[in-house]
């Protein structure tokens, strides 16, 4: 008795090199597409595979030779009788996954009813078929509102492939895709699903402000941002006041940074914007150590005798101090730096995030590198230095009560701040390098992945990918990833919008997906805590009987 | 002459009385067709029963018309505007002395309802009589599967290609053309490795079907 969805019969392969099967006659070929997820029931395993690729194929290379090719009706009956008998179709498939096969007569350990890398393969002639719903389930888990986040459908079916959330916010992940791909629609599908499952405190650097309140979609279409979504739980500061008010929103605060908070550690990673030479950096750690934490206004506020006599005194070389301090008057003129405040604006944002609210910084129209890397990197590594003190002060007192909740912070741009010379410097690279020991983790988005250093990409646990077209872009994905060169074709295939490449820590199998669709279904998915929920039903009300 | 009247899909539905077997072996029998020229045609089903219930199938593989006396030979009798037909007018022992015999090949038998493709334990006895297989009856032993194919295609002094052509024709006017697609399915894998003579088969499987639609 032959299955209705089977596709096939495994013919051939191996574990490294990845599975044949022959497709039945009865299965058009053209119905199985690259990222297709399939199951093959072994006799004791069952094991569940992603087509890599098709391949036309035939017993006899006379067919070949002497195609039956004319539109004659014979011919045309050639075709048939010879299609799935001396020409077939090959599916090339690699075996991800392998899970007790339930109704083997074969007494399994409890190891073996987990998902599991495939390590051994199938015999000749299992039968290759179409994944169910249950299989589905039985991997990737079901979307319970906590532990599971639906992130989407696979290509061709109409079941949901789900994020391990927990997993999710272990590591850093990253969101890649050529601009126009979706990625930010991605990104604050994600971040609905790490806030509504508390999975994760967030704070994101929201550059083009489109997640604080509201953004528009392709279409022009405006779409819900977080604090819509989730009300007071979500806090949008800005950079940008005047901005923010513009377009209708009400921040929680108006974020302005200090000269004195501004580091060393911030120049070095703005050298490539301000185009600062190699020894700046050197000049701007002498500052420091000489001039103490307002390094950079006393800097600023020499003139050409005292810069002089400063570099005779300190030994400086005068030339590199006058470059540093004339690049330096590039960020005093940034709106939201001030000389000095009289208490730090961050204070607010930091308390709120250890209070587990999460917070969107709009950058309104500071959407410059320049002002988007400095802000990002002052308030990161102020965090960063909390969460380190809390995180031993854990360690210490080994209280529950103690222990600092994970910290997600997204960036976008990412190549910027985790480009292989900045990557050595910056807490950004610290972050992604030390993983979740300290309860901080990245969410990188970014358009160009070849950029960030390899040592970096290497610890990014789940990776959503869009379409990527840059070689050296799509190497860097699966920098790190074994069997990467069969999920190559699988990525070059990606439609240009709503479709994804979901692999790593999160997910127990890379999948090809349909992005979840950012709507009313999903606000009302997301939302459904009771505050919203009743704010819902009012507006329901509302519309159904009117404002009266 | 009765030829004509077996070609039609709806022609037959009892099984028609065409031959006694004179010459009997596992593999093959030959019988003696009941009326001069009236022979099956070539390539199609027919049936032997025997004492036990068993039944005996077999495919036309060779039909002949000759002498009774194995010796002697046909000579001319035409002369004048004598031609043809009206030679066996003037001539009404010709049917006294001439005989039709047919060989077919035995591809499968019936036993206890069951059927089976592949050859039976006993040949068919002497003399028993030979029936044309009803439409129901060949839908019921190819349904059976397509091993009987194996059986034409190995046999020996027989042209093979012309025979499989014939029986797939034959069949197919009775079974439909899905019938042809999954015989020719069958005929593409046992063929695989000789692509020239599937081909060959198969377009002359196609040509006449073509003609009776």
């Amino acid at each position: 008795m032959i299955p209705a969805s089977r596709l096939g019969l495994l013919v051939a392969g191996s574990v490294a090199e990845g599975l044949s099967a022959r497709l039945d006659p009865s299965v058009p070929i053209e119905d199985v597409r690259l990222g297709k997820f399939v199951k093959i029931v072994g006799q004791k395993y069952e094991y569940f595979c992603l087509v890599t690729d098709v391949q036309l194929d035939s017993a006899n290379n006379d067919v070949l030779r002497d195609p039956p090719g004319d539109p004659n009706k014979i011919d045309q009956f050639l075709r048939q009788v010879l299609s799935g008998t001396t020409t077939y179709a090959l599916v090339k498939l690699k075996p991800e996954l392998m899970l007790a096969n339930l109704a083997a007569d074969v007494a399994f350990e409890d190891a073996d009813m987990v998902p599991r890398p495939a390590r051994t393969i199938p015999p000749h002639f299992s039968n290759v078929s179409e994944a169910t719903l249950a299989d589905f389930e039985r991997v990737f888990g079901q979307d319970d509102g906590k532990n599971h986040f639906q992130i989407g459908q696979p290509i061709d079916m109409d079941v949901p492939v789900c994020l391990d959330l927990r997993r999710f916010v272990e590591r850093s992940n990253g969101i890649f895709g050529k601009s126009g791909t979706g990625k930010s629609f991605l990104t604050r599908l994600i971040l609905c699903g790490v806030i509504k499952a508390s999975a994760a405190v967030n704070l994101i650097f929201d550059m083009h402000s489109e997640y604080g309140w509201s953004a528009k979609n392709e279409e022009g279409i405006e779409v819900k941002g977080l604090s819509q979504l989730f009300g007071s739980r979500v806090a949008v500061y800005t950079l940008d006041l005047e901005s923010s008010r513009g377009r209708g929103v009400k921040p929680a605060g108006e974020i302005k940074i200090a000269l004195r908070e501004i580091s060393v550690a911030d120049i070095a990673l703005l050298q490539d914007e301000l185009r600062l030479h190699r020894t700046a950096v050197e000049s701007a750690a002498l500052c420091e150590d000489k001039l103490g934490d307002d390094w950079v206004a006393r800097l600023l506020d020499m003139n050409g005798e005292e810069l002089t006599a400063f570099a005779n005194l300190e030994g400086g070389n005068h030339a590199s101090l006058s470059a540093l301090r004339s690049k330096l008057r590039l960020i005093d003129r940034l709106p939201f730096v001030e000389r000095s405040l009289e208490r730090s604006t961050l204070d607010q944002v930091i308390a709120q995030l250890e209070r587990g609210q999460h917070v969107v910084l709009e950058f309104g129209r500071q959407r410059n590198l320049l002002a988007y890397i400095l802000a990002a990197n002052v308030i990161t590594r102020r965090l960063h230095e909390l969460w380190v003190k809390k995180t031993e002060r854990y360690w210490n007192t080994k209280d529950e009560s103690d222990r600092p909740r994970p910290l997600m912070i997204t960036i976008e741009e990412a190549h910027k701040f985790l480009n292989s010379d900045a990557a050595r410097q910056t807490t950004f690279g610290t972050i992604a390098r030390e993983l979740r020991k300290f309860y901080v983790t990245l969410l990188v988005v970014d358009q160009r992945p070849s950029g960030i250093d390899a040592e970096v990409l290497s610890q990014i646990g789940t990776r959503i990918t869009c379409q990527l077209n840059d070689e050296r872009d799509i190497d860097a994905i699966f920098t790190g990833v074994s069997g990467g060169s069969h999920l190559r074709t699988v990525l070059a295939t990606l439609d240009s919008r709503e479709q994804a490449l979901v692999l790593g820590h999160a997910v127990p199998m890379p999948m090809m997906v349909r992005t979840r669709k950012y709507d009313p279904v999903f606000y009302a998915a997301v939302a459904a805590d009771p505050v919203s929920a009743m704010a819902a039903r009012a507006r329901r009300y509302e519309e159904i009987f009117g404002d009266e | 002459m009765s030829l004509n009247g077996f070609a039609g899909a709806t022609a037959h539905f009892e099984p028609a009385l065409i031959g006694e077997v004179v010459e009997a072996s596992t593999t093959e029998f030959l019988a003696q067709a009941v009326e001069l020229d009236s022979a099956p045609p070539f390539g199609v089903f027919v049936q032997v029963a025997t004492d036990e219930p068993m039944t005996v199938y077999g495919v036309v593989a060779h039909v002949q018309t000759a002498g009774i006396d194995p010796g002697s030979r046909a000579i001319m009798r035409g002369h004048d505007d004598i031609r043809d037909d009206r030679i066996y007018q003037e001539n009404p022992d010709l049917p006294l002395v001439l005989r039709t015999t047919f060989r077919a090949l035995v591809v499968g038998f019936e036993e206890h309802g069951q059927i089976h493709q592949f050859l039976p334990p006993r040949p068919p006895r002497l003399h028993y009589s030979v029936f044309t297989c009803t439409p129901r009856t060949v839908t019921s032993f190819t349904n059976a599967g397509f091993d009987y194919l194996q059986a034409l295609l190995n046999a020996q002094d027989v042209p093979v290609d012309e025979l499989l052509a014939a029986n797939l024709r034959h069949t197919t006017r009775s079974e439909g053309a899905d019938f042809l697609q999954d015989a020719g399915r069958e005929l593409a894998q046992l063929l695989r490795a000789d692509y020239a003579r599937l081909t060959g088969i198969l377009r002359r499987c196609l040509a006449p079907i073509e003609m009776v639609r």
